[in-house]
């Protein structure tokens, strides 16, 4: 199958924050299962992923950049921003059902450490989804 | 797959242009080989100044290139 560099990259992207923040929630949603949950440590192990996230991130970039040097260096251009905006235009849709979404929880006063981990798995959510347009319209055309 | 209205001939043009290249089109339209591709393939229609930067690097009038096909 061919698939150009953007292409591959989305992709890297995409298994990188479903495999991390995959972890992150399944290990979130266990640890809420305790009565009495450490926030300090679930605080301290949502920046240990997101730092663990931006470190394989670049990494796997830099990678990448250097596997295919001559694609990586081909800049954007009209129908990757159509791609882009489109992407970001339903992102922005799940986006904004997650602030309505936390302005309920602050109404019903839950609790601010499960209010937070709701609003970042949506914001993951949307990522994945702005993500997976991405490829679907870089495969199927615009 | 989506295809779309806009018909061209960019693959004969480029043929007939001592067979250039894609990547060669991509570059001086100042596009990316797979917008190129995407294009030839029906899969993407151009803006107007895209269609027009084309139409001129094989010195052919746009209708040369494009022709709009309402068919489907």
């Amino acid at each position: 199958m061919n698939i150009s560099f953007k292409e591959k990259s989305i992709l890297t992207s995409l298994i990188i924050t479903i495999l991390i923040f995959g972890y992150y929630f399944i290990y979130i949603f266990r640890a809420m299962n305790d009565p009495n949950p450490n926030e300090s440590e679930l605080i301290g192990f949502f920046f240990r992923m997101v730092v663990l996230m931006i470190i394989i991130e670049i990494a796997s970039h830099i990678t990448l950049a250097i596997a295919f040097k001559k694609e990586a260096n081909e800049g954007y251009d009209e129908r990757d921003k159509i791609i882009e905006l489109k992407a970001i235009k339903i992102s922005y849709w799940i986006l904004i059902l997650g602030v309505l979404i936390t302005g309920v929880n602050i109404i019903i006063e839950i609790s601010p450490l499960i209010s937070a981990n709701i609003l970042w798995l949506i914001f993951i959510i949307a990522e994945i989804t702005g993500d997976t347009i991405k490829l679907f319209y870089y495969k199927r055309g615009i | 797959m989506v295809k779309s209205n806009i018909r061209n001939n960019i693959r004969k043009l480029r043929f007939n242009a001592n067979e250039m290249t894609q990547q060669e089109l991509a570059e001086k339209v100042g596009a990316t080989r797979q917008t190129i591709h995407h294009i030839e393939k029906w899969k993407y229609s151009p803006s107007l100044d895209l269609a027009f930067r084309i139409a001129n690097v094989f010195r052919v009038s746009l209708e040369d290139v494009f022709q709009y096909d309402d068919i489907n």
